[in-house]
This record gives C-alpha cells, structure tokens and sequence, in this order.
C-alpha cells in the first residue's frame, strides 16, 4: 500500500473505526487513542498491507487493541458511567434507536462487538470472526444471543409504554 | 428495583424462577451469569425452591430444539434472528412466513427483531489531518550534487579527444538579415562586417538570397560605406570556394580547456580530499574518480581505454553510467580533409 493509498485508507475509514470503538467502550479521548494507535500501526505494516484489505486490517487492529485496554484497565464500569453527552451523535437517535443504544450498552463486549460489526459495518460472520478472533459459529451464537437481549429489551419498554 | 451484582442476585434468581422478573430484567440476570458462571449452580439451586411442576422435573430434559422441523413455538426466535439475518434458505423463509400467518399473536414479536437492526450513525472523527503521513521532502542536495558531477564529467568527455577540426559553413547574409541588425549612427566603432554581394554570399539553395544587395541600400541602414573585416586568420585557403567558410580548429581550445580542468580538479583534489600537490599532477581522471566518489557517495568510475582502432571513455555514478566510442579512422579521416 502506498503512502497515497494509506492516506485514502484515512478519508475512508477512520470516521468507521473511530464510530465502532466510541460505542463499545463509550470514551471519546481514548476512542481517540485507539484510532490513533491503529493508524500508526498501520503505517508501521502499509507495505505488507495491500489496500483491499486494510479496512479487515484496521478493525482487526483496533479490535485487539480495545479488547488489551478493557483488560488492561478492567475499568468496564468507568466507560459504563462515561458522560453520555460526550456521545454528540444520540440526538440523532428516534425514540427506539434510543433504547436500541441503550440496550446494545448492556451486553458482554463480545456481543456488542459482533453485533456493531454486522449492523454498521456489514460484516458477514467469517469476516467478523477474521477481526475478532473467534470462530465463525461463536459469532453466530453470539449475534443470535444479541439479538435475542435486543429483541426482549424492546419488548419489555413497549410494555413499560 | 436495583441492578442485579454479587451482593443481591439471591433476589434475582428467586424472582427469576417465581416468574416475578420483566423481559428486561430475565436478561440481565442471563448476561449476570454469563460472566459469572461460578453462580450457575447456585442459580439453579432456586429452581428446586419453585413449586412449578415443569422445573421440578428431575428427569433429564432432551434438547428439542435440533430435533424440531420447521418454525415452531419454541424455536421462533432462532428462526425470526435468522431471517434478520439472512440465514434462511428460501425454503425456510416461507415456512416461516406461513407459520407466523397461522400464528399471528407472534407478528408483534417478529416486527421487534427487525427493530433490533442498528442504524448506522454518522460519527466524523475530527482530527484525519494527524492520521495521515505528508509526503517526503527530497533534499535537493542529495541530487543536484552527483547530477552535477555526471554533467561535468560529461562535458570533459565531449571536450576531451582527439581535437577534430570542425568544419562549418557560415549562413549567407541577406539583406533581410541585415535589417535585424541595429546599428548604432553615434557609435564611432562601428560593427566590423565583411559584406560581399549576395551572388557571391549565398547558399546554393536559397532563392531568397540570389538576389544583389545594391549597396545604396547598406548606406541606408548606416553603413555609410562597406566595411571589411580580415577573417583571413581562421580561414582554410583549400576548397572551399567562392564560399565565405570560416574554419575554427578546436584544438587549441580543448587543450586549454583541459588544461583547465586539470588544474580545477587539482585543486579540488587538494582541497575536499588533502592529497598532496605532488600526487593531483598524475592520473587526473583517476583524482577525478576519487573527488566525485566521495562527494557523492557512490561508487565511481571514469576510464579512459583505447581498443584496437577505437576509444572509449567511460563514466560511471552509482547507476548512473555513461560512455562514448570515438573512431580512430574517423579522426584521422576527418583530420586529412
């Protein structure tokens, strides 16, 4: 990948990775971090790294090094009680896009993590399982549980409603 | 009702196996247990509490769920995930499809795991500009140096040689050229021209020119009379004829030239390297070599070889390389005529 091509990878997908981390751990400055880290280790590798799959490599990268941070810190409930208003996109949210984030907030990292990749960035199961590390049927399993937490959490607000 | 820890999930789980829990509220108490599994016995221990006939059943529970064909109650949500999902063959879809026209109590249901897709939201991170990597700065230098050295070797390559007289036929003068010159009335030292009548001036293939220049018309232009100048000194008295043909011997300017050059790069040689005055008077390509390789750090080459009847001289930079083949013949040819 050139230093053209690499720059490119900048414009196309950094708003993409920084919006995946931002909702998994909820922090804005070390989202931040995390996309800078994952950008210079890109750069680091740019000549083995073909353009076609620096998205795959990027998420890849960016996964693991959330995953390190959430295990290095165990400070899960510090990016729980992060200052929603941080997040400047929830105006954008209708009313069940709101419960949908509040309720995506509430699963294991793993779910969470699958289930953005497939609903933001469109992922099919081997690719996400490619990005995380795990096998395509624990991707499934995982997904299908999120789904099944997604779908209770709204029914039990209707009901609340 | 407070979020279930380790400290109240006794609560939890009671509630959870009395059926006293929201939707909500049974699956955070599934999340709780998945990253806490040393509490699965314990959670299970409470169903034994329940006086529900179906959980106090002791009697090994068959995983159904493998076994059913088809959507059936029981497996609806994996079927209604799967169609969100796009995992359903086409087959599978219109079971599904049929199955939730029968059962229309679960539409709801269904509509809720369609919901529970993520709309992507537009998230700008702000700062690209850190991200990216701006391109090098070539350091002129690092060029200019060795193109300069190349261009210079080059050019001792096309002075140094044998000397061969280069021949070469003067344009003819026309009056039109004339007009182009601007002559200066006031000027006491005039332009020295030497103008012969354009029929003995001309190139053979110039119609323009056959044409006479009458000489009223130079007095005209300023000069008040014809003027001549003794070019006598450069011309070869041979054949060339009527022709005006001036003859320049280039052999005293290369050996100037050369001799120029010889002393340049001694004393360059001198200077940038420190070798002895005494060592930069042999050898000059060789001292040559060695200045240019160590101003441009590569490794250099220049030779000087004469093979049979021809020379070569060869020049080499880094990669860069260079070399030019002179005919002995030729120059001796050229030197007779």
């Amino acid at each position: 990948m050139t230093r053209q091509e690499y720059n490119k990878a900048v414009d196309l997908y950094s708003d993409n990775l920084y919006r995946f981390i931002l909702k998994n751990i909820r922090d804005v400055e070390k989202s931040k971090d995390i996309v800078q880290d994952t950008f210079m280790k890109l750069w680091d590798k740019h000549e083995k790294v073909s353009f076609e799959k620096v998205k795959s490599y990027m998420f890849s990268a960016g996964y693991r090094t959330m995953i390190d941070l959430i295990r290095k810190e165990k400070k899960q409930s510090r990016f729980e009680e992060a200052d929603e208003q941080k997040l400047t996109t929830s105006d954008q949210y209708s009313d069940l896009q709101k419960v949908l984030h509040e309720a995506i907030n509430k699963l294991p990292e793993d779910q969470k993590a699958v289930i953005l990749l497939r609903d933001y960035e469109g992922y099919d199961y081997e690719e996400i399982g490619k990005i995380t590390g795990l096998s395509q049927s624990q991707v499934k399993v995982y997904i299908y549980r999120g789904r099944k937490f997604l779908q209770k959490y709204i029914g039990s607000i209707e009901v609340l409603i | 009702m407070e979020k279930i820890n380790r400290h109240n999930y006794e609560a939890f789980f009671l509630d959870y196996h009395e059926g006293g829990l929201t939707g909500e509220q049974m699956a955070e108490v599934i999340l709780f247990l998945e990253s806490n599994e040393d509490l699965m016995e314990e959670f299970y221990s409470f169903r034994n509490l329940s006086l529900d006939p179906v959980l106090d059943e002791e009697s090994p529970v068959m995983d159904k769920m493998a076994l059913y064909q088809g959507p059936v109650e029981a497996n609806r949500a994996d079927y209604f995930v799967g169609l969100i999902e796009g995992d359903l063959s086409i087959k599978e879809e219109a079971q599904l499809e049929e199955w939730v026209e029968a059962h229309p109590q679960f539409a709801s249901e269904l509509k809720q795991f369609e919901q529970t897709k993520l709309q992507p939201e537009s998230v700008v991170y702000q700062d690209k500009r850190s991200l990216k990597q701006p391109g090098k700065v070539i350091p002129l230098l690092k060029y200019t140096i060795p193109a300069a050295a190349a261009a210079a070797v080059v050019m001792i390559f096309v002075t140094i040689g044998d000397p061969v007289e280069q021949d070469y036929h003067s344009r003819s003068l026309a009056l039109n050229d004339m007009e182009l010159i601007e002559f200066d009335e006031f000027n006491i030292v005039k332009p020295v021209v030497d103008y012969t009548p354009a029929s003995n001036n001309i190139d053979d293939t110039s119609d323009r020119t056959n044409q006479p220049a009458p000489k009223e018309k130079l007095e005209q232009l300023g000069l008040k009379k014809p003027v001549t100048v003794d070019v006598s000194s450069g011309l070869l008295a041979n054949n060339l004829g009527d022709k005006p043909t001036v003859s320049i011997p280039v052999q005293k300017e290369a050996e100037e030239t050369v001799s120029l050059i010889e002393k340049a790069t001694k004393y360059a040689d001198h200077k940038i390297i420190g070798t002895p005055k005494a060592e930069t008077t042999a050898q000059p390509l060789k001292l040559l070599e060695k200045g240019i390789g160590k101003v441009t750090k590569k490794e250099t080459s220049i030779t000087k070889e004469k093979l049979d009847e021809r020379k070569r001289f060869s020049f080499k930079v880094g990669k860069f390389e260079f070399s030019k083949s002179k005919s002995g013949k030729g120059s001796r040819k050229k030197k007779r005529d």
